[in-house]
């Protein structure tokens, strides 16, 4: 099922109240975010370059996990925790659901790092978001 | 005209003199006017010395050697000619990054995911193009600075470290300064573009995004001023990317 992930969504997020009930929940989708991201990181060491096992030129998972680490203040690093999870499609606790393959959702992380290079680090110069086109196989 | 990857590869903002005449669009030749103000005001700021290197500008140099002898800086020492160099003013965050935020959603939610609230800031009137985006550069500062090569990273109050995020720059750094004046660079504008650099190099996008515009700009050029044809650069990438 492909599920769009629209502007609107995205902007209701930004202005959305902090989206964990306490420290503990916020741990958790921490932990959550870097257990995915650092599953494709570890592969794009292992295997990195030729053929490129995330695409071709920069390392896709580490620029995720780098601008996560690079926010600035809490309620920057919950707006982004927030919006990876949209975007992959999943919940943001491990309660939410269960994904039994980490693997599975490769397209989708990847997607997440395109996501963030055609949104800002290299913008478009339309008045189109990159993201009104994106959807997520799940 | 756009964004981080666009500074990298014009590495220029803009500057007032000599002017520039190819502005088409009315908004762009508006602009051209606060740009020679922001660069009075950021030279008087940073006392004609790039905030990295503390090269005396040769302009203000040359003018004040005819006026006297020998020629002092703003502190009234004697400056060392040797030591002087061309001085630009350059933006800390990119001029044209308050008009993709303006059209682009994403990317300000993405900017929000950077620094909560750092949007709103820059998009209120007068702030990117203000002194508190601006810093005094020598011009090689300025395209190692634009390229995220250098980053200044907050010490303590006023002062900051000069860090390098590349190696060729080997030996000068990091480097102390301070940000003084009536209005001084923002710290938390220039903490913003240490995180975008720590990230496009961390991730080996600073590279691809190099290679990329090097390509794109070999076909379009820079124009005599320093500005690059950003829409056609982006559209460039856009189609080699597509």
């Amino acid at each position: 099922m492909a599920t769009p992930l629209g502007l609107d969504a995205l902007t209701t997020l930004s202005a959305a109240d902090p989206p964990f009930a306490n420290d503990d929940d916020r741990a958790q989708a921490v932990g959550r975010f870097r257990r995915i991201v650092g599953h494709f990181e570890a592969l794009e060491i292992e295997k990195p370059a030729s053929p490129p096992q995330h695409g071709d030129g920069y390392n896709r998972p580490a620029l995720i996990r780098l601008t996560f680490d690079h926010a600035r203040s809490e309620k920057s690093k919950d707006l982004f925790l927030v919006v990876f999870f949209q975007f992959l499609g999943i919940g943001i606790l491990d309660e939410d659901d269960d994904f039994v393959d980490v693997a599975a959702l490769r397209d989708a992380v990847l997607g997440f790092a395109e996501f963030l290079m055609a949104n800002f680090f290299l913008p478009r110069a339309s008045s189109q978001s990159a993201c009104l086109s994106v959807t997520l196989e799940s | 005209m756009t964004s981080w990857i666009v500074q990298a590869a014009a590495t220029k903002t803009p500057q007032p003199s000599p002017p520039i005449s190819h502005a088409q669009d009315p908004a762009e030749a508006a602009a051209e006017t606060p740009l020679t103000a922001l660069r009075t005001t950021c030279l008087l700021r940073d006392r004609h010395r790039c905030v990295i290197t503390r090269a005396f500008d040769i302009d203000s140099a040359l003018a004040r050697a005819r006026q006297s002898s020998p020629a002092v800086d703003d502190d009234g020492t004697p400056i060392d000619m040797d030591t002087t160099a061309s001085l630009a003013v350059a933006h800390i965050i990119p001029h044209e990054f308050l008009a993709v935020m303006a059209r682009n959603e994403a990317t300000r939610v993405v900017m929000e995911m950077f620094d909560s609230g750092v949007a709103a800031e820059l998009m209120k009137p007068g702030v990117v193009d203000g002194p508190g985006n601006a810093i005094t550069l020598t011009l090689e500062m300025q395209q190692r600075f634009g390229q995220f090569h250098v980053c200044f990273s907050e010490v303590a109050g006023t002062t900051w470290r000069v860090d390098v995020l590349v190696p060729v720059l080997g030996g000068r750094f990091p480097v102390t300064t301070t940000r003084t004046g009536v209005e001084p660079p923002g710290g938390r504008l220039l903490a913003l573009h240490a995180a975008v650099g720590r990230v496009l190099r961390g991730s080996g996008t600073g590279e691809y995004l190099r290679v990329l515009l090097g390509d794109a700009e070999g076909g379009v050029g820079v124009r005599g001023d320093g500005s690059t044809a950003v829409g056609e650069l982006v559209g460039m990438v856009v189609r080699m990317k597509g």
